[in-house]
């Protein structure tokens, strides 16, 4: 593990020997204006003991940091920290009490151990919690910044993903080079064709509120077509429009959900073929309407709930765009839409 | 009377589409040649420092390492471009009423050929004397589109 480093330098330099004369100064004030050999000793005394016991509760610090490092590891940092700075502050006071006071200075305050003891838990508290707090919030910044950068990465890959999956460059460019190598099969390339057709428009108009009757039914044609290629005659489409029609307008892929739901939705067979038929009725409506021939197995496999959903879509679009409904008349041999044309 | 022989350059980066538009210009004109394929802005650019004028170029907007605009703006010439485009650059259809303008991937063999029906129509009718000035129009739109594309792709 790298060696954590402090900065701690210049406040050391000047906290000690400021720690060292203030707490002197603070408990006995009287002495200060003396400058007597009591004062002298009281100020040596307290200078040792606050070197001995930030340097110590320091190193102290360091190795609680390097045994818990972890933000979610204060709650043991501290107790561990709290335990040993209190011991380490006992040893001082006992040592600087019998060593120096005793032996060296042969110099009685009149104090004793304990309160020797209490007073140099205030540099011991002070020295400690600083070093704590700062170390703490820079924890707790760290912690926040990667918590953001973790959120941001997975949110930039999501988006990657998501744009790779819908690349519409990609779409086509693929679509090309595929056309480039069945190039010499007919129908697979005019397959390939109204394929890229039907994906243009879906990307192109679904934003869109309205489209002509016009674009819709090219559209329509190209996604009948390849529809019409899997099914053959078993799909049937037949439509009776008016020119005059065709410059009305829709909501964008209104036919083509519609279409797709009466192919999902009903059996399309040689036996029996799927009808769907598109025509006009009078110059404000356009019907789509099916045979039905339902499948049975379709409603237990909750595709009937996509329908359910894409319809009710449909009519809450319609219902936004105009003052008209869409009307849907189903029975047993006839499933029958009715959506307005809306005036140019 | 037997129709001029058309010369044309293809920028394209991919080597099957590249195949597949040189096919389908021989097929939708007969007298088409297609004098070069370049497949990077780098080469088209040295190509288009020492070669002799064509007719007709066909560019993929989008290569490798550009946009096809950039080859233009370094060495601008009046000759008429086809660009070939596949999905963002739909905004060209704008460009339509230049008549020689774009063409959409996977391109059809019928758009093609409306192309080159074009081209012979305008291409080499003296009377339409303001065809060079929508040339140089279209050019003109088409940096600054470029441009503007620029700005939003290579961002």
């Amino acid at each position: 593990m790298e060696k954590p480093r402090l900065y701690d330098r210049y406040i050391r330099l000047i906290g000690i020997p400021l720690i060292g004369f203030l707490m002197p100064f603070a408990m006995h004030p009287d002495d200060f204006l003396e400058f007597g050999l009591v004062f002298r000793n009281s100020v040596f005394l307290s200078f040792t003991s606050t070197l001995l016991l930030w340097e110590g509760d320091r190193q102290l610090f360091l190795e609680s940091r390097r045994r818990f490092p972890l933000f979610s590891q204060t709650r043991q940092r501290l107790i561990w920290q709290t335990i040993t700075v209190v011991l380490y502050t006992l040893v001082v006071s006992v040592s600087v009490n019998y060593w120096i006071c005793g032996k060296l200075l042969n110099f009685h305050e009149g104090t004793d151990l304990l309160s020797d003891f209490r007073i140099n838990l205030i540099p011991t508290i002070i020295v400690t919690l600083c070093y704590e707090s700062v170390y703490f919030f820079q924890s707790w910044k760290e912690n926040v910044q990667k918590a953001e950068k973790l959120a941001r990465v997975s949110l930039e890959s999501q988006l990657a993903v998501l744009k790779s999956q819908l690349d519409p460059h990609f779409l086509f460019n693929s679509l090309n080079t595929l056309a480039s190598m069945i190039d010499d099969n007919e129908p697979a390339s005019a397959y390939l064709e109204q394929l890229a057709d039907v994906y243009r428009y879906v990307l192109v108009n679904r934003e869109k509120n309205l489209v002509s009757l016009e674009e819709e039914m090219q559209f329509l044609d190209a996604y009948i077509y390849l529809n019409k290629t899997r099914f053959r005659e078993n799909l049937q489409i037949e439509k009776q429009l008016v020119s005059t029609a065709m410059g009305r307008r829709i909501a964008p892929l209104s036919l083509q959900l519609l279409v797709e739901n009466a192919i999902k939705h009903n059996v399309v067979s040689k036996e029996n073929p799927l009808i769907i038929k598109i025509l006009e009725e009078g110059p404000d409506y356009l019907v789509i309407a099916n045979n039905v021939q339902a499948k049975t197995i379709l409603r237990s496999n909750g595709r009937d709930e996509s329908t359910r959903i894409g319809l009710q879509n449909l009519r809450e679009r319609y219902r936004l765009l105009t003052n008209q409904s869409i009307e849907i008349t189903s029975d047993a041999v006839q499933f029958r839409v009715r959506i307005p044309l809306i005036a140019a | 009377m037997k129709a001029s022989l058309i010369r044309c350059v293809l920028i394209e980066d991919e080597v099957l589409a590249a195949g597949r538009l040189h096919r389908m210009l021989l097929q939708a004109d007969a007298h088409v040649e297609v004098v070069a394929e370049l497949g990077s802005v780098a080469q088209a650019r040295r190509w288009f420092a020492n070669a002799l004028p064509v007719d007709l170029i066909f560019a993929d907007v989008q290569l490798a390492d550009g946009l096809c605009f950039d080859i233009f703006e370094s060495h601008p010439s009046p000759t008429p471009i086809v660009l070939t485009t596949s999905y963002d650059e739909y905004a060209l259809r704008a460009f339509k009423h230049e008549r020689l303008g774009y063409l959409l991937k996977p391109i059809k063999r019928s758009e093609l050929q409306a192309i080159m029906r074009d081209f012979r129509a305008t291409r080499f009718d003296s009377s339409t004397h303001s065809y060079g000035q929508r040339i140089r129009s279209f050019l003109a739109r088409l940096f600054q589109f470029g441009k503007d594309q620029k700005g939003e792709v290579m961002s």
